[in-house]
């Protein structure tokens, strides 16, 4: 390999590992402008702008707050920090119940209500069985 | 020879073929085109629904011509033992990619210029930033035109070279797609401002795949 | 620098044949094992219920699909080295690339599997299943281009491997790095502190060993296989060229030569004032 190419190779070689570290970086700060989802107190700072968008709102559902419609179900998710109304229409996944972590798809209706039509529940990483009750266990 | 010399050699001598044979002109901007018309039919241009999905569905019409503008760009390379050629060359292989990569680049970008207009028309779209517009569409086709003239040469000798080079090429151009359809949502009426990260990402996976294609490209003409 | 001739005496596989026997028979006690374990003996999750256990599946095809990748692009740099250049590394990273292939597929079904019932949804457009749908189709294309043959292959199919395992890292960390749906990384979290106990560990744990114990076994298998393939395109290519050339130069392989020795003959009889070399 003559001193030129070689240099080019080093070039070529630099510039791959350099790029490669920098996507990593700005894909972190990227990763704000391809939420899948928002928190609870989030959707509501960006309410205002976001008042017409398809949006997915996340947090638990609080709980006793669930009650079911004419046309689906209606109750509370909090985030700790803010807490919303969410109208959902159409039936809820089967493991939905109170203080469940929820992603809800949808828009913003009237007000300070989110008109749902599709809800996910999300998981946590832990897992465990389930907690036998002494008294029952007896 | 310095490396642009080279460069400008390669490239040159791909768009003189182009200039004589007007294949990228007068077929795949053709293609491009009737791509755009096409995704209007088969979606319902009356709910307002074109303006929206403009972005994506002008970097898939661009990403679809992509792949027939590399394969043309190895094509030129089939008759007369032309790659016998450019080994013997004495050519540097970077320059070779460089140049292979320059002209393919250029070919891509008049076709942008004509679907760019070819959307804003048909699918009425506002433009807000140009200069976002024009900044990630001038690093996204780099990036594809790179990774295009690295599949484009790992293919080149092989028979089924059109069909294998689409199935290797577009998992790996994904990201950049992201980015340019991200990018142009920004450009295209959306909050400016948050096009400016995205023209960064897509210029590092320019140099990425640029990088990439200029250690690959010599020993894979060897094997081609 | 030893160039080994292709096909001939590299051994044709990679265990001692006895080794391999057990191998496989092992493989299979642990994989029935485990769906024993795993439906059994292991306790419902709390929250997912009996859903969860489709985990003990789920998360080793995930973990030997890194692995059967990582083996792919070793074997590839192995390969593209000209100090370590050898076939054994070309055949090794293909046929391990299969298996990836597999269990990301089977990683894709198993998932969507128990997505349905724990999320609600077969499928979701987020970080974690996108990467990984890209991942599958990646390699798909190296297996596509692994078919095709010529003397360049191996050093195409290096190249080609050595990109698409960059998607790897994204794919395990995409978690970590964006917002998903998929949750956190359970065992390999940036804490490493495993967020699960007991049996649910053991089944987990033990399904690795399942899986591993079988993708070693697999690959051992493929690998021959691959060996066995490339010596008989070694073969019919020299047929090809004695035929046309009317010599029987041939590797000696039992009843290959007595029926060439009979197409020669045949040949020769139909030729006009046949005049050709008598064969061996």
């Amino acid at each position: 390999m003559t001193t030129r190419v070689r240099r080019r190779t080093i070039a070529a070689a630099t510039v791959v590992v350099v790029a490669a570290i920098a996507i990593v970086v700005l894909a972190f700060q990227l990763s704000g402008n391809i939420t899948y989802f928002r928190t609870v107190s989030e959707a509501v700072d960006q309410r205002a702008s976001e008042r017409d968008q398809r949006i997915r709102l996340a947090g638990e559902v609080v709980p006793g707050t669930l009650r079911e419609t004419r046309t689906g179900v209606t109750f509370r998710v909090t985030d700790g920090k803010d807490t919303v109304t969410v109208v959902h229409q159409g039936d809820p996944p089967g493991l939905f119940k109170d203080g469940v972590p929820v992603v809800c798809e949808g828009e913003w209706g009237a007000g300070a209500v989110f008109d749902s039509d599709r809800i996910l529940i999300k998981h946590g990483s832990e897992y465990e069985p389930p907690k036998v009750d002494a008294k029952q266990a007896r | 020879m310095s490396l642009w010399r080279e460069v400008w050699l390669v490239a040159g001598k791909d768009l003189r073929i182009e200039a004589r044979s007007r294949v990228v002109l007068y077929q795949i901007l053709p293609f491009g085109a009737l791509v755009l018309l096409l995704f209007a039919f088969a979606l319902d241009p009356s709910r307002g629904l074109l303006p929206r999905v403009a972005p994506g569905l002008f970097w898939i019409a661009v990403l679809l011509a992509a792949l027939l503008a590399v394969s043309r760009a190895f094509a030129i390379e089939q008759q007369n033992d032309a790659r016998d050629g450019l080994r013997m060359s004495g050519l540097d292989s970077s320059a070779l990619f460089l140049g292979k990569f320059t002209a393919i680049a250029l070919e891509l970008l008049v076709l942008e210029v004509f679907l760019g207009v070819g959307v804003a028309v048909l699918y009425d779209v506002e433009v807000g930033s140009v200069a976002v517009l024009v900044l990630s569409a001038l690093a996204a086709t780099a990036g594809v035109a790179a990774t295009g003239t690295l599949y484009g040469v790992l293919a080149a000798g092989l028979r089924v070279r059109e069909t294998l080079v689409p199935v290797l090429l577009l998992p790996v151009v994904a990201p950049v797609m992201l980015g340019a359809t991200r990018a142009w949502e920004a450009g295209l009426g959306g909050v400016a401002s948050d096009g400016w990260p995205w023209v960064g990402l897509l210029a590092l996976f320019a140099a990425l795949y640029t990088g990439m294609g200029m250690l690959a490209f010599g020993p894979l003409l060897e094997e081609s | 620098m030893r160039r080994a001739t292709p096909g001939v005496a590299d051994g044709p596989a990679l265990l001692n044949g006895t080794l391999s026997i057990v191998l496989g028979w092992t493989a299979l006690a642990a994989l029935i094992t485990l769906a024993i374990l795993g439906l059994w003996v292991a306790p419902p999750d709390a929250v997912q219920g009996d859903a969860q256990r489709l985990m003990y599946v789920h998360v080793p095809a995930a973990w030997l699909a890194y692995l059967a990748f990582g083996v792919t692009a070793l074997a590839s740099v192995l390969y593209l080295w000209r100090r370590t250049r050898s076939p054994v590394w070309d055949r090794v990273a293909g046929a391990s690339a299969e298996l990836g292939v597999i269990f990301t597929g089977l990683c894709l079904v198993l998932g969507s599997m128990w997505g349905r019932p724990v999320w609600g949804t077969w499928w979701e457009w987020e970080a974690r299943l996108v990467s990984t749908a890209v991942l599958f189709f990646l390699y798909v294309g190296y297996l596509a281009l692994r078919r095709i043959p010529g003397p360049g292959r191996a050093k195409r199919c290096a190249i080609a491997a050595l990109i698409a395992f960059v998607d790897v890292p994204i794919v395990h960390f995409s978690v970590e790095w964006w917002r998903t749906l998929h949750q956190q990384a359970t065992v390999f979290n940036p804490d490493l502190n495993p967020e699960i106990h007991g049996t649910m560990a053991f089944t987990l744990v033990f399904g690795v060993l399942a899986f591993t114990l079988l993708y070693v076994f697999l690959l051992d298998r493929r690998y021959t296989l691959e060996t066995l393939e490339e010596g008989r395109e070694e073969r019919e290519l020299e047929q090809a060229i004695a035929e046309r050339t009317g010599t029987a130069e041939l590797v000696d392989a039992g009843g290959y030569t007595a029926t060439l020795a009979l197409r020669l003959r045949r040949a020769r009889k139909s030729l006009p004032g046949s005049g050709g070399e008598t064969s061996r």
